[in-house]
């Protein structure tokens, strides 16, 4: 089998892994959410609080559960026991998520936007996926570093709910920046969580390395 | 004892635990502690200052014409922002729905809406200001100089129940919301009123106590369900379900001391806070020879608090037991998310009686604090948790049985 068609089975059968813990329950959730919180002639303030301060929940349901699968310790071992690198394998699921993260955060501003909201579309589709990754990156790394799922959820939860009044004390990491029109926080918290994403990979990689 | 004192051992050394005391910590670090360092409100106020801040005031000549301001801008852009569910919606009015719209804002002022609208703009050109943050209206002016009232209050607030309806409920316009519209400058008698409330009715400690236990509330309200839940997985995780249920100790005694245990680690962070500014405001009356109540902290954090962390144990408890599953998080983050939203409109502790979280979002106000609704509150809601805790304890019976054998998430796939 060639590395390209090995890759996209592989491919396959990340994104079926991921169906049932991550991706299904991530999109009830966006299809979901404008009948709770309408997305109707909004416009750019609360279009903001709209989509960093509920839709981007969608982030936690999407990349916590990514080492959901090999969560038994039986399954552990043998996954770690084959040929394919582990931590390999979870970077690239992790990787097959993003696109549809992207897609999510997309779909609702567009939706938002055929609903009448005024609003810049590219700043609040960045600023939306940005907040919706950060969260999730913050519960996949706190999932790989305690390996509790229960702990994966939480850690993200209190940081969001940190975030409601405590702008000046989280700086530049504060989630909710679209409402003041400021990026800045944005590249921050992108940097983040692409570290946290790195890191929880790597942390992986290094129990692995150690058990040996 | 010697189980009550192993099962806290268990939930204590574990990673949400962890978690959980560390986020208990930057809430209150985050949210109260800045407020607890503003000692204005603890300053007697002087005749003669320029400002003693506002109020809300329950007078028809302030509400009346700033309501009916609102209700014309809505009636412009033909749109208006409701919260029925406490979240954000934007409802946009039917020509009908415009028209019998209009046909209130007649009754009330007396003119037709598109002559009022007409002179609402001229006047608003009159009073336009240039500041740092650009053209706004002068803050010093009153839409009063604007809208006549036609009617009496007790009308208007028909008019505006029906103005509610319309909109679908959830508005700035129903009657229990009009006091939101009663902005006004606060007198030196009002501030000085104020002022010996919080010392001597409040005796300082009070009025910052129902501030922490609004804070608090949150916090316990999102992060307590987790601990719970993890902490009622154990068993399954570990692989010790069946060993335990083999085991001779009675359903009720083992589900009972963890609860119990549960309540104690996760009320003990809330309590331990409590004494920073118990100490902190009480070194401050001490120094300044004012009353004190040493005790308002912990009592409240007990009473208040204390429920809250009750249900959202019981409530974890209850539906791990009978599902064997994490889904008793998603129910209490649903119950505490809407529990907020919906009382997003009662932020001084009015109107209590059906709220898991009570809010009182400011020091002070206690004229505003419903306490006898409060009391009632609690202790139906302490008498919740525990009934939920007995059906708890009857499914662990069952399942001990093999009565019960109802698994959400299989055990080989997912612990």
């Amino acid at each position: 089998m060639s590395s390209l068609s090995r890759l996209k089975s592989m491919t396959k059968v990340q994104l079926r892994l991921m169906l049932l813990p991550a991706v299904l329950p991530a999109i009830v959730f966006a299809l979901l959410s404008p009948f709770v919180f309408s997305v109707k002639n909004l416009d750019s303030v609360s279009a903001s609080m709209a989509i960093e301060r509920f839709f981007s929940l969608f982030g936690i349901i999407l990349l916590t559960p990514v080492i959901l699968p090999e969560q038994s310790e039986n399954i552990h071992e043998l996954i770690c026991s084959k040929r394919a690198s582990y931590p390999k394998t979870i970077a690239l699921r992790y990787l097959v998520l993003l696109p549809l993260l992207i897609f999510l955060s997309t779909g609702i501003c567009v939706v938002m936007k055929l609903g009448g909201s005024d609003f810049p579309m590219l700043r609040f589709v960045f600023g939306g996926t940005v907040t919706a990754f950060s969260l999730g990156a913050l519960g996949f790394f706190a999932y790989c570093i305690s390996g509790n799922w229960i702990a994966g959820y939480l850690a993200p939860v209190c940081f969001f709910t940190l975030n409601m009044g405590s702008a000046k004390m989280l700086g530049n990491f504060y989630l909710f920046s679209l409402s003041y029109d400021s990026l800045m926080e944005k590249y921050w918290l992108l940097s983040a969580a692409v570290v946290l994403s790195i890191l929880g990979i790597l942390l992986l990689g290094a129990r692995i390395w150690k058990n040996k | 004892m010697k189980l009550f004192v192993a099962e806290l051992k268990k939930l204590t050394r574990g990673i949400l635990y962890l978690i959980y005391f560390i986020a208990i910590i930057l809430f209150f670090m985050t949210q109260f502690y800045p407020e607890l360092q503003d000692s204005s409100l603890l300053i007697k106020p002087q005749p003669g200052v320029e400002s003693y801040g506002t109020t809300l005031v329950d007078d028809p000549n302030i509400i009346m014409p700033n309501a009916v301001e609102k209700l014309l801008l809505g009636y412009i852009q033909e749109n208006f922002a409701t919260y029925p569910l406490g979240f954000y919606k934007n409802v946009r009015v039917s020509e009908s729905e415009i028209a019998e719209l209009g046909e209130i804002i007649q009754r009330i002022t007396g003119e037709n809406p598109e002559a009022l609208i007409e002179k609402y703009i001229a006047w608003q050109s009159e009073h336009l200001i240039d500041t740092e943050y650009g053209t706004i209206l002068d803050p010093n002016t009153s839409p009063a100089e604007v809208f006549s009232n036609a009617i009496d209050y007790d009308s208007f607030k028909q008019e505006m129940q029906r103005v509610d309806d319309i909109l679908g409920g959830g508005s700035d316009f129903a009657p229990e919301q009009l006091l939101r519209f009663g902005k006004a400058p606060r007198s030196y008698d009002d501030a000085l009123a104020e002022y010996e409330t919080i010392i001597y009715e409040d005796k300082i400690s009070g009025a910052f106590a129902r501030l922490f236990c609004d804070y608090m509330g949150i916090a316990v309200g999102f992060f307590a369900v987790f601990v719970s839940v993890g902490f009622s997985l154990r068993d399954r995780r570990s692989r010790a379900e069946e060993v335990i249920f083999s085991r001779s100790i009675s359903s009720a005694k083992l589900v009972l001391m963890r609860y119990f245990a549960s309540l104690f680690a996760l009320m003990l962070p809330v309590l331990l806070l409590a004494l920073i500014p118990t100490i902190q405001l009480g070194v401050y009356a001490n120094a300044n020879g004012l009353p004190y109540n040493w005790f308002a902290f912990i009592a409240h954090a007990l009473y208040w608090i204390g429920p809250i962390v009750m249900v959202c144990c019981s409530v974890g408890f209850f539906f791990t037991i009978l599902t064997a599953s994490p889904i008793g998080i998603a129910v209490q983050l649903v119950w505490t998310v809407i529990n907020l939203f919906v009382g997003s409109n009662m932020l001084s502790g009015e109107k209590i009686t059906t709220q898991l979280i009570p809010r009182h979002n400011t020091v002070g106000s206690r004229e505003l604090m419903d306490y006898s609704g409060l009391f009632v509150n609690r202790i139906g809601y302490a008498i919740f948790a525990l009934l939920l805790v007995l059906i708890s304890i009857a499914i662990y019976e069952w399942r001990r049985r093999g009565k019960i054998n109802v698994k959400l998430i299989k055990a080989k796939k997912h612990d």
